[in-house]
């Protein structure tokens, strides 16, 4: 099966019920509606996911409006995503995405 | 005084989310760069067309921390070090510079000791010892996985009131719990005192001064002179717009500079002051460090509880928009200090706040002050309830040396009770000597007995000290 690779750091994963890593089904990112059709999933079906399914408390210090807040760092495989295409990238299987928070801590 | 309406942080909201569209095209223009350095597929773009490759980004963070070592001669030494390790990502990756600069050819190793200061806050904020505990233990695995023999050292806030020499250090077994070193006394003390300041900016001005004092504290105990901090270039360009606000604009060298050595026992020193949070994350990513997260007073979350939060968020959304905020904050920030530094470090003992050891910003030489600001506007606001005012005649005004604010009310100017333009914490006598931001945290605090007793004790002495020199002053001639 499919799967991609989603970690924490840096103080989101508090966000997260301290949990640091997780594997999602690739079908599962886009949800019920996007998994008969052959759609395209991106960064931004993840967002979505995330908020949806496994985002425990405080969405507005993950997200904001439908992009993720500033000063939260995403990593897709070793690779800053602004080099990625950002909130387009298309999601293969495999991929490991990260996010890192970059407020707070010293 | 300064209130925010809710109704201009939803504009300001409003204005952020239009801003996103045009963000995300310039994304589609950057994909796939490759390296300014190397030519190799980029990994992180850091600003404009600076755009690099996961080595060389951690090639140029090393050479960073070895640039500032090297402007300040600290890289000749083989001498001991304290490197304040707070388990964060900007502390861990300091570590990681470290181990870079001291490992590797003998040609090009420093000679540096590394000794590693972890300092457990979870007493200012009344966190149970468990979790102290659990906090503690991982914090120094995190250390410990460097895999450096470095001395790994650890502390709480709370012993800032311990007069006794400090234990600091601990047998460390992987897989069981490290105890806190602590004390109920020294705990309570620090619970009063947390709780006798009022807001959420008190309280963590308070921590941050009770850190740099036990830091201070237990340099001393180790005969070590030189303290490596992990501030970041985005930390301290939040840590300027703060400053600046709280009216402590004299300190901004001090506490944003590459050094300060104010304090001739104890040489502060920031390696990753150019080093952006961006950098550091992806340094740590691409080296495998990890960082683990530690809860500290500053609340997550409330963006408005304390002037350092809302100055946070304002600085990180304007960055996520105009990219060279931080850089641009910081430059500006060095100018500010470039033409201040130069004065600190002639004057006398009187020029020198007596608590933090900062310029003093009191004195009626300089009109720029955040006190004379105030003062400025108490009096121009007495004025304005009488009518039009001129702005130049107040200033000339205060320049002729007429400190009346000019209303009617008995007793203005009236240097005897204080008169009704001069602040209520200025009467105190002994509140001459502190600068105007700690004179702010004075007033905070209420009850000054309640601070560590060498604080107290110091500024006793220092005051005494400057009594006998004035008494004896005339003998001197
Ligand atoms: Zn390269
Ligand atoms: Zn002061």
């Amino acid at each position: 099966m499919a799967v991609i690779h989603v970690e924490f750091a840096g103080g989101v994963e508090l966000l997260f019920d301290n949990v640091k890593k997780l594997t999602i089904p690739l079908e599962c990112v886009g949800g019920d509606t996007a998994s008969k059709e052959n759609k395209i999933l991106t960064i931004k079906d993840l967002l979505q996911r995330l908020r949806q399914s496994y985002l425990k408390q405080r969405p507005e210090l993950f997200l904001q409006g439908d992009s993720i807040k500033p000063g939260i760092l995403v990593v897709i495989n070793d690779c800053d995503w602004e080099l990625m295409g950002g909130p387009d990238y298309a999601l293969a299987p495999g991929d490991t995405v990260v996010f890192i928070s970059t407020l707070h801590g010293g | 005084m300064c209130q925010v309406e809710e109704e201009d942080l939803e504009k300001v909201a409003a204005s952020e989310a239009l801003a996103i569209p045009g963000e995300s095209l310039k994304i589609s223009d950057i994909s796939e760069r490759p390296c300014i350095k190397c030519g190799a597929p980029a990994a992180i773009h850091l600003r404009d067309e600076d755009f690099k490759c996961g080595a060389c980004l951690v090639a140029s963070v090393n050479q960073k921390f070895r640039i500032v070592l090297a402007k300040y001669k600290i890289s000749s030494s083989k001498e001991r070090v304290l490197v304040a390790f707070s388990g964060g990502p900007a502390s861990s990756a300091l570590l990681g510079t470290l181990r870079h600069a001291t490992s590797g050819s003998i040609y090009s190793r420093l000679f540096l000791v590394p000794v590693i200061l972890y300092i457990d806050e979870g007493a200012s904020f009344e966190l149970p010892l468990e979790e102290r505990k659990k906090h503690l233990t991982s914090v120094m695995e995190a250390a410990d996985s460097s895999g450096s023999a470095w001395l790994l050292l650890h502390s709480s806030l709370e012993m800032v009131f311990s007069s006794e020499p400090m234990q600091l250090t601990s047998e460390f077994v992987g897989g069981t719990a490290l105890d806190v070193h602590t004390d109920t006394h020294c705990i309570e003390r620090l619970g009063k005192l947390m709780r006798s300041v009022k807001t959420q900016t008190g309280k963590e001005e308070i921590a941050k001064l009770l850190r740099t004092t036990l830091m201070r504290k237990i340099a001393r105990q180790l005969s070590i002179s030189t303290l490596f901090l992990g501030d970041s270039v985005d930390r301290l360009a939040v840590q300027l717009i703060t400053n600046t606000a709280l009216g402590k604009g004299k300190r901004l060298p001090l506490d944003l500079g590459y050094l300060d050595a104010h304090d001739p026992i104890c040489t502060i020193v920031r390696p990753l002051k150019d080093v952006t949070k961006k950098e550091i994350a992806m340094f740590n990513a691409v080296s495998e460090i990890r960082s683990v997260e530690v809860p500290v007073i500053q609340s997550v979350g409330d963006t408005r509880a304390s002037v350092y939060s809302f100055t946070e968020k304002f600085v990180f959304d304007l960055q996520a928009g105009f990219p060279q905020t931080v850089t641009t904050l910081c430059k500006t920030g060095d100018k500010l200090c470039s033409v201040t530094a130069g004065k600190i470090g002639k004057k006398a003992e009187d020029d020198f706040c007596e608590f933090c050891l900062g310029p003093m910003d009191s004195s009626e030489k300089d009109s720029c002050t955040a006190e004379n600001s105030i003062a400025l506007s108490l009096r121009l606001s007495a004025l304005l309830k009488k009518g039009p005012v001129d702005l130049e005649d107040v200033m000339s005004e205060r320049r002729s040396g007429i400190s009346s604010c000019g209303s009617k009310d008995v007793g203005c100017g009236d240097t005897e009770t204080g008169g009704c333009c001069q602040s209520k914490e200025k009467k105190q006598p002994e509140c001459d000597r502190l600068c105007y931001s700690c004179r702010w945290m004075m007033a905070e605090l209420g009850d000054r007995t309640l601070l560590p007793d060498d604080l107290a004790s110091e500024l006793d002495q220092r005051g005494r000290r400057n009594k006998m020199r004035e008494s004896i002053k005339e003998f001197l001639l």
